[in-house]
């Protein structure tokens, strides 16, 4: 689900960023290495200036 | 209204605190949650430390239901999964069969690889291998059976 949302947010000049995950998402998010494909940040402050 | 039907046996594998639960789940994506939940109430967890009941029992569980309703039974409402549980002193064992035709577990593609990683689907199985300690199917494919050994 985030997957496909993050591509129709990037077909429209945007970029989904993460933030604030638990270390059970975390984990997943390293095993599967959707961490690749997403910026993941611990705060959304931190995710924003990024942008 | 479709639910899920839970029966348990105590006992049978010789010692008093060998649970057995047998789960019949429709094929509908939504009960997903609510058979983790009862599986995860009453299963006896004391052999896995919390992390792993909490996070692998659970989220393994989850992504075997879902594999079960979506590829093998295909969300047809007259199709049920059952799911077995074990829970025993050296290990819990927990059994998800579809009433689908079975697959080759050997053809599902690596959801890592570089050309694979933006794909929407196919990390379930993936996720399962590196949360429990064994993954064993049945030569059909309809069928896996997800070992956690004490610890």
């Amino acid at each position: 689900m985030l997957v496909s949302l993050s591509k129709k947010i990037r077909e429209q000049g945007g970029d989904l960023r993460l933030a604030g995950l638990n270390e059970d998402l975390q984990t997943l998010f390293e095993l599967t290495k959707l961490d690749t494909l997403f910026t993941i940040a611990k705060t959304p402050a931190e995710a924003l200036t990024a942008f | 209204m479709t639910r899920v039907s839970i029966g348990i046996r105590r006992g049978r594998g010789g010692h008093a605190g060998d649970v057995e639960l047998v789960l019949h789940v429709p094929s509908d994506l939504a009960l997903v949650a609510e058979a983790v939940e009862l599986v995860a109430e009453h299963t006896p967890t004391g052999i896995l430390s919390p992390r792993r009941v909490q996070f692998n029992l659970r989220t393994v569980l989850a992504e075997a239901l879902a594999n079960a309703i979506t590829y093998g039974n295909r969300e047809d409402p007259t199709k049920q999964v059952e799911v077995r549980v074990e829970a025993r002193r050296e290990a819990i064992r927990v059994t998800v069969i579809d009433a689908g035709e079975g697959f080759d577990p050997s053809l599902v593609a690596d959801p890592t690889a570089p050309d694979a990683v933006e794909r929407e689907a196919g990390r379930g199985l993936f996720v399962i291998r590196h949360l429990v300690d064994a993954v064993d199917f049945n030569a059909k494919g309809n069928a896996v059976c997800l070992t956690l050994r004490a610890g």
